[in-house]
């Protein structure tokens, strides 16, 4: 085993007695317990890790958490998975990764060509030239070369997601000094408490520094806490855990990555507290300066992290450059674990510089500032310039930056509340809450981690008082005094020239001259500039850019960052994986099917099953031994037209309507007359919404008086009954109407075609079925094949139909004596797909097809069932007034295409000429007619009532095919044989 | 996801609800001009701040109710079953 080169001999909370084998690149390496593969890296001295987006630019490890912007890879094998910072993924055996945006490898990259090209490559690049004749041309080869790790195509083995809800008082989000202090103060309260924090351990800052607490490491003090809340069964803590979204009524969606059960990959929790304490921290931000993006380039927090927690130091020669007093910290920390700092470069003056610098032997070059790094694939020198223009060049392999601070305010923005520009911090701080929350240290702007732990506990009483707890006691730890954060901003270094690579945004290869040129071209607020340079979009969101972004707008437009404002906050705070959100919810279980009892009969037949709307399975079609699809169908529809068929009707949505207003309700609903209709009988009838679209078609029986047996189409029953229980409870509170859903209730075998009346005969029913005592769209209780059945005669195929309604119980035995008793009529079951068939061929509507919202009754040659008689129906005025408006519309046709016997697609628009403009038109549907021996269809055509005989052209895709326009009926006119 | 207050079954899941958009004012009568019945069909109130809006408890009690909320804070102020601006049809039997 190779010693790893940048480990320190001791420190760091590592386990060194547990090596853990990895591979990187296809190379092995060596880590160790409780390393990420980020730190396990930097202490192999693996430093070029990544090529940039769009340059394709030599990248490496620039941050030790959420905010890494450089460093993406790509795991692989078991639980594969895109796109995570290398500084999340916790090392463990037999971890592989690659990195992305690098073929072959970052250090011999192909495409890093690009870098050579870049002054061909600014922001708005793509826009402005992968134009014509469209962008679906170039956008493949754009995405292989800009994109970022495939999405895994196979499921984790072994293990699964799963949800959980959790509802508490106090959720606290992020588990550093302030968030464990007011976890800690909560439950003792009393209070039902949860809280999380991104990293495998709690402590935020106090792990990443040296941090003493009443005299003693801070780890003890995180241990006490730990120690207690573990014992209070009001708790739980979610470590290695990140909250991602802010949502609605202080609802947290939280993924824990490492459940302790073996079984479960992830979980993701929806989380609801009725208070919200964010203990975010905050993000260091990078300095803009040429080639920042170089390898050995890190933030400061990012050096100290590695030192503290992983004892890796990632360079042999560290400068430190800074606009702010934090990173001195750094310097300490490195002097006191033997490294010698080349240099300090502070962009403040001497004057400002306080007490920060006391103990340190570190060269200090005060008011100076780094103008460009120095070094490819590695960093090797600085060089540094004063206010007054002298030059000088130092040799280091390592660079901590810091920029400053930004509060994490990404969960407080969600929470749709409002930020405040603070210019002590140059920052963005909390500022109105939209929800129950209450921001507490470095999130609320609080640098200073005495004073904050102080608010934090105030703060904390209050809330608990609002909640009902008494406050408890204990006692805040004792902290070495520390100077107050100070900075001065600097948005860019001085002296920079057009051309020169300074990176704004880092993931994203955002440059300084990008933003320039976006705001030179118009785009010049922060929500334009964001999407025209691309700033502050991926995988980090911008967490260590996107301050400096609008900080440089501002100082463009001669403004002040607070009036610029930032741009909005999004879900999810880091890559969350699909799984975690969907949990177990997966297929048939987020929305379970409906079946009818006559699915196992189906499927023993071997049944191609479909979802026929609303979740209901049904049988497509039966497949023919030896037999194409289109066999199977044209059996079943010639048994219909020339035979019998049978099938099951059962989704068919059904109401019991009753009540005194029964019968004025039926007639508010639909646009036709139900008044005359007489008790045993049914209608057909059409409901429209309000804007005069067709809402639903169906028959409609009388029963009794102000009894009626409402039909509507399976999938959009539910919306139906949602449409008539509005009317009820809101437009017509006083009307005494009953609605009973009666689909399930009721499951109906549909006997049709030529020979129907004497299989029904054969099965023996109570009922007088001759044409005369029983005719078409009657309706008749009685007794079938000894079971109480229900028998209407409505058509769906053209042909003789009775609709045989029995109780579901009997609804498989009824099934199974039909096909007994139809055996010698050669009755065959009928799926769906031959349905529509015989619709389309008699030119019934079917909802979805020709009824797509935008039609209503006139344009599909349905007039005659506006009565004239009716004002009051509903939608019927919005219609008037459409028809007065004497626009041209589409109205529905037949269409018979020329296209040698082969099915159109469904959905193919119908263009002037087949050319590629506006379509005046389009294919609902298409079948091979069985009674026609030719490919028939129906569709809606501009003006196609007077067009017909005209020939149209529809086109599909790259092909165009003609067709004859007809009337929307292709089989027995008149309706004779449905009458039979 | 918000938690809704249903008027018969109190504080429950936004995932129990269907949404069906503001309320709108009291439908208007026959005579009112097409572009004034247009108008009501189809300019829906979007302000940023309170807003009345339709509810139905389809997976409970099976209620049609409104409440106002606020829109940016999604604060919740009142739910009601039926409050008196919403408008009746005309031509009720009783």
């Amino acid at each position: 085993m190779i010693k790893a080169p940048f480990r320190l001999p001791s420190g760091g909370m590592i386990d060194r007695r547990k090596h853990i084998e990895f591979e990187f690149n296809g190379k092995a390496y060596f880590g160790h317990e409780g390393d990420t593969l980020a730190s396990a890296l930097l202490a192999n001295g693996v430093f070029l890790t990544a090529r940039s987006f769009k340059y394709h630019r030599p990248r490496g490890i620039m941050g030790a958490g959420v905010e890494e912007p450089s460093c993406l890879v790509e795991l692989l094998g078991e639980n594969a998975a895109g796109n995570h910072p290398a500084t999340t993924i916790r090392l463990r055996p037999g971890l592989a990764a690659k990195s992305v945006n690098c073929w072959p490898s970052p250090n011999f990259d192909l495409l890093s060509i690009n870098q050579l090209f870049s002054r061909f490559l600014p922001a708005g690049f793509y826009y402005k030239t992968f134009m014509w004749p469209n962008w679906h041309l170039f956008e493949p080869s754009i995405r292989q070369a800009a994109g970022l790790a495939a999405a895994p195509d196979e499921q984790i083995p072994a293990q699964h997601y799963e949800t959980r809800y959790w509802h508490g008082d106090v959720l606290i989000v992020g588990g550093g000094p302030c968030g464990l202090l007011a976890a800690l103060v909560a439950s003792r309260s009393g209070a039902r408490v949860m809280i999380i924090d991104e990293n495998p351990h709690p402590g935020g800052y106090l792990r990443a520094s040296q941090t003493m607490m009443n005299g003693k490491p801070a780890l003890d003090w995180i241990t006490a806490i730990r120690t207690e809340l573990d014992a209070n069964s009001e708790v739980t803590q979610l470590w290695d855990s990140t909250g991602w979204g802010y949502r609605e009524n202080n609802l947290l969606m939280v993924t824990e990555r490492n459940p302790s059960e073996a079984h479960v990959f992830q979980r993701g929790w929806k989380a609801r507290a009725r208070h919200v304490i964010l203990a975010t921290g905050a993000i260091e931000r990078n300095l803009v300066f040429t080639n920042n993006d170089r390898p050995g380039i890190m933030l400061a927090s990012a050096v100290q992290r590695y030192l503290n927690e992983f004892g890796v130091i990632p360079g042999r020669l560290p400068i430190i450059f800074t606009n702010n007093n934090s990173a001195y910290q750094l310097a300490h920390e490195l002097q006191a674990a033997g490294t010698k700092v080349t240099a300090i470069v502070d962009s403040r003056p001497t004057d400002v510089i306080g007490s920060e610098k006391n103990g340190l032997e570190i060269p200090i070059y005060a008011a100076h500032q780094i103008s460009t790094a120095h070094g490819g694939k590695h960093l090797h020198a600085v060089s540094i310039h004063a206010k007054d223009g002298v030059t000088k060049k130092l040799d280091c392999d390592l660079l901590a930056v810091s920029g400053g601070w930004n509060p994490a305010v990404h969960l407080f923005s969600q929470s749709r509340s409002d930020l405040a520009y603070d210019e002590g911090l140059a920052s963005f701080v909390p500022d109105k809450q939209a929800q129950k929350l209450s921001c507490v240290g470095a999130a609320a702007g609080m640098m200073n981690m005495a004073s904050a732990m102080d608010k934090t506990v105030s703060a904390i009483t209050t809330i608990l008082g609002e909640l009902g707890f008494e406050s408890p006691t204990f006692t805040l730890p004792e902290l070495v005094p520390s100077p107050n954060y100070h900075l001065y901003p600097l948005w860019h270094v001085d002296g920079m020239k057009p051309g020169d690579k300074a990176f704004v945004d880092i993931q994203n290869d955002v440059t300084l001259d990008d933003i320039g040129l976006a705001m030179r071209e118009g785009f010049d607020t922060v929500e334009h500039v964001k999407r025209y340079t691309t700033a502050g979009m991926g995988i980090d969101q911008g967490k260590v850019g996107n301050v400096n972004v609008i900080g440089n707008i501002a100082k463009i437009s001669k403004k002040q960052p607070g009036d610029i404002g930032t741009t909005t906050f999004r879900a999810p705070f880091t890559p969350v994986d699909f799984g975690s959100i969907a949990g177990q919810r997966n297929g048939a279980t987020v929305l379970p099917f409906r079946h009818t009892p006559i699915t196992q009969w189906n499927k023993e037949q071997g049944a191609i099953m479909y979802e026929a709307g609303a979740r209901w399975q049904r049988p497509g079609y039966f497949p023919i031994v030896g037999g194409s699809m289109q066999d199977a169908i044209n059996t079943e529809a010639n048994a219909v037209r020339f035979g019998v068929g049978v099938y099951d009707g059962s989704p068919l949505g059904k109401f019991d309507i009753s009540g005194r207003d029964a019968a004025a309700f039926i007639d508010l609903l639909y646009t036709n007359d139900f008044n005359d209709l007489e008790i045993g009988m049914g209608r057909y009838g059409i409901m429209l919404n309000d804007d005069g679209m067709i809402l639903d078609d169906g028959v409609t029986f009388k029963l009794a008086e102000n009894h009626y047996l409402m039909s509507a189409s399976t999938g959009f029953a539910d919306l139906v009954f949602r449409h008539m229980e509005y009317l009820l409870q809101v437009e017509c509170p006083n009307w005494q109407v009953w609605i009973t859903p009666v689909t399930s209730q009721w499951c109906n075998a549909t006997i049709c075609g030529p020979k129907a009346r004497d299989v029904l005969a054969a099965l023996g029913t109570s009922v007088d079925i001759s044409n005369k005592a029983f005719p078409f769209m009657a309706m008749r209780d009685g007794s079938v094949a000894d079971m109480p059945a229900r028998i209407c005669r409505v058509s769906f195929t053209g042909e003789v139909s009775f609709e045989i309604n029995v109780w579901p119980r009997h609804a498989e035995a009824l099934w199974l004596r039909i096909m007994e008793a139809g055996t010698p009529f050669g009755i065959v079951p009928v799926g769906s797909e031959t349905s529509h068939v015989l619709r389309v061929e008699k030119g019934f509507l079917s909802l979805g097809h020709e009824v797509d919202g935008t039609v209503d009754p006139f344009d599909l040659g349905m007039g005659w069932i506006m009565s004239s008689k009716k004002s009051h129906s509903i939608g019927r005025r919005s219609v008037d007034i459409r028809r007065s408006s004497g626009k041209q519309r589409r109205e529905l046709i037949g269409l018979i295409p020329e296209s040698g016997g082969e099915l159109v697609p469904e959905g193919a628009p119908i263009t002037p000429n087949g050319d590629r403009i506006a379509s005046e038109g389009f294919v609902s549907a298409c079948v091979w007619s069985v009674v026609n021996k030719q490919v028939i269809a129906l569709g809606l055509l501009i003006n196609g009532r007077a067009r017909i005989g005209e020939t149209v052209i529809i086109r599909d895709q790259e092909r165009t095919i003609k067709a004859i326009v007809t009337k929307p009926c292709f089989h027995d006119p008149m309706g004779h044989r449905l009458r039979g | 996801m918000l938690i809704l207050p249903c008027p018969f079954c109190g504080q429950r899941d936004e995932s129990e609800f269907v949404n069906a958009g503001p309320t709108k004012p009291s439908r208007p009568d026959a005579n009112v001009s097409d572009a004034e019945w247009v108008d009501w069909l189809t300019v829906p109130e979007n302000p940023i701040g309170y807003i009345e809006e339709k509810w139905w408890h389809a997976k409970g009690c099976g209620k049609w109710f409104t409440i106002k909320r606020h829109t940016v804070t999604h604060e919740i102020v009142t739910a009601d079953v039926m409050p008196d601006d919403v408008g009746k049809r005309t031509g009720e039997t009783t």
